[in-house]
């Protein structure tokens, strides 16, 4: 495994608040599908399309997605976590996030931070540094930080191992294997 | 100091005598519940580079329902069907529930759900298992992967709102315009991360269907789980079931301790609550029904989990009895499980919507999720379901209003949004 990365940097796209997974992956291209590579493109195609147009060409990797309260509200659906990575986001910070969301992004090792203030720190177009030793977020542009809650040891290990099915594979080869 | 509920299963699930709010715990899972979705935890474990799951903690207690997609409306869902065949008889699945379509979480209250257990289900609206006092909750398939195969997750013990119910349930007033209510003045975050015991006189007075429509709504509320004490009527309700008997006798409710902590106390006397109406595009978005009544609407809707049931049915009905829905307004009935489905034909309710002019859909979960009944740029519709997310139901240019079965029932007569409690349209009794 790779050593972790503790700072990430990127360019700022904002949205409101209850941004929900009917936005981030509407259900027609989820439509319960097999998972494959089309569909992941499909859900990548049509992900915020409903608030953004083709939001898909204008993304780069790295980018950092911002958003109000409740980010990720509505229907359990993972590949509305999967299309974050998929655009190419490293995190997102919201000022609440959903709880089942911030579960699923914990579980395939997707960085999201509640920040309570993130809305009005930042405009659309900054870069965010976010950094995960000093536990702050930097606005490169304004010069200006906020706190961040550190992640609980246990949920850093989950993201740092790159999701749950990692923690389970390792727990496995250890022999922590679970009694019948 | 005393435990609410949640604390108190969180605790007997990770051996520990007490557990505070904000506490991890390693807690077993009593029972994993899925529906479609248990492809995609076989194949987030292939994409990790495992062959499947590696082990399945009990086969009785997973279960797995087909039902999201009965009967399929594409080659991909036909496809994804004959994968999760394939898939249970891999793992040699003992509850594999193929061709009974209907709503998962009826369903499961019907056949699988267990009061005092933690649950885990492959689907948000798994909080609706806290009718029964068991605490479900939702998990993404890299969660119930692990859950799966040690029988035991991770937990953040929530801390826990109490909602308390007073007064009477007045005819024009269901728990979907409590829900709304709540979403309306305490947002969709309101019980993030949090639990929710509803309690009081009102919901020892409630049915289990009216439970069932509370506890679906939970995650509406953004809690994590939605939980109502084990009385009577959870008993009379779990009588009727037939399989795993066993499991169900060995139950053990669990309730509140008189000096439990609670983070908010919000009481609500329903003599003083209006019938509510979401607007477009948030379950927050939410008014007193006058002030959207008017509103032009295309399509009326009345099903889900939340609003599939008899008592859902027969109050459509009851208003429909003699009427015809307005000649530019579509009506669509679905019932939440096949159970429901005789219940209510044998009852004769079909018959009275059909003679009113609405229709009725096969059990499931096709028009709260926009696979059936899609809405066009420009439609507007008032639906007694879940969500009314931009898009939910086709275009992203439609206007989708959420209100209780009896809300949506006058507005389907009237061809606007009506107000259940001055409609003009006579409402008879059902014979
Ligand atoms: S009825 Fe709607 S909210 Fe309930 S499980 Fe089905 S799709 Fe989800």
């Amino acid at each position: 495994m790779n050593a972790p990365t503790r700072i990430l940097r990127g360019r700022v796209w904002k949205f409101g608040d209850n941004i929900d997974t009917d936005i981030i992956a509407p259900a027609d291209v989820i439509s319960f599908g097999l998972g494959d590579a089309n569909e992941q493109n499909m859900v990548k195609q049509a992900a915020f399309r409903d608030v953004r147009e083709k939001f898909y060409e204008k993304v780069q990797p790295g980018d950092i997605l911002v958003a109000g309260r409740n980010f990720g509200l509505g229907s359990h659906r993972e590949p509305a976590n999967k299309v974050l990575v998929s655009l190419g986001f490293s995190a997102v910070i919201a000022e609440s996030i959903a709880r089942l969301f911030f579960r699923n992004s914990v579980a395939i090792g997707f960085h999201a931070f509640s920040v309570p203030g993130i809305e009005v720190f930042v405009q659309e177009g900054e870069t965010l540094e976010i950094d995960m030793q000093a536990w702050r977020v930097r606005n490169l542009d304004q010069g200006t930080d906020l706190k961040l809650d550190p992640y609980s040891e246990l949920v850093q290990t989950i993201i740092e191992s790159g999701g749950i099915i990692e923690v389970m594979k390792q727990r496995i080869a250890s022999g922590l294997v679970p009694a019948e | 100091m005393g435990m609410t509920i949640i604390e108190k299963i969180m605790a007997r699930n990770s051996g520990l005598e007490t557990v505070t709010p904000g506490q991890f715990v390693d807690a077993k899972v009593d029972r994993v519940i899925a529906h479609e979705e248990f492809y995609r935890i076989h194949t987030a474990c292939e994409y990790n580079g495992l062959p499947g799951i590696p082990r399945i903690f009990d086969l009785d207690r997973f279960h797995v329902v087909m039902e999201h997609f009965q009967p399929a409306i594409d080659k991909v869902q036909a496809t994804r069907g004959v994968k999760m065949r394939e898939l249970a008889e891999h793992y040699q699945l003992r509850h594999f529930r193929d061709t009974l379509a209907g709503v998962l979480h009826r369903i499961v209250m019907e056949d699988y759900v267990v009061p005092g257990e933690l649950a885990l289900g492959s689907d948000s609206h798994s909080v609706a298992w806290g009718a029964l006092n068991c605490a479900g909750s939702g998990m993404g398939e890299h969660e119930l992967a692990f859950a799966l195969t040690f029988g035991t997750l991770w937990f953040k013990v929530p801390e826990t709102i109490k909602v308390v119910l007073e007064g009477e349930w007045h005819p024009a007033i269901a728990p979907k315009d409590v829900a709304l209510w709540l979403a309306g003045k305490y947002t969709t975050a309101f019980a993030l991360y949090q639990s929710i015991e509803f309690t009081g006189p009102a919901v020892a007075r409630m049915s289990m269907e009216q439970r069932f429509q509370l506890s679906s709504h939970a995650v509406e509320l953004g809690g994590k789980f939605g939980l109502f004490e084990y009385d009577d009527k959870t008993r009379e309700f779990l009588s009727q079931r037939s399989i795993l008997r066993e499991q169900l006798d060995n139950a053990r409710p669990v309730s509140a301790d008189p000096d439990a902590h609670y983070t908010q106390v919000i009481t609500i006397n329903l003599d003083d609550l209006a019938p509510q109406v979401a607007r477009p595009h948030t379950f927050q978005n939410v008014v007193p029904v006058d002030e959207v009544a008017g509103i032009r609407i295309d399509q009326a809707l009345v099903g889900s989990c939340a609003n599939g049931h008899i008592e859902d049915i027969e109050v459509v009905a009851r208003i429909l009895h003699g009427n015809k829905v307005h000649p530019k307004t579509r009506l669509f009935v679905q019932p939440s499980s096949w159970a429901v489905w005789r219940e209510a034909s044998r009852r004769g309710l079909f018959d009275t919507i059909l003679d009113a002019g609405g229709q009725v859909i096969s059990p499931g979960c096709h028009l709260c999720l926009g696979m059936q009944g899609r809405l066009a740029d420009g439609e507007v519709c008032i639906t007694a379901t879940t969500r009314n997310h931009k898009g939910r139901m086709g275009s992203g240019e439609a206007d989708i209003y959420l209100a209780s079965p009896a809300t949506v029932a006058h507005s389907a007569l009237a061809g606007v949004i009506a107000d259940p409690r001055t409609s003009t349209v006579p409402s008879k009794k059902v014979a």
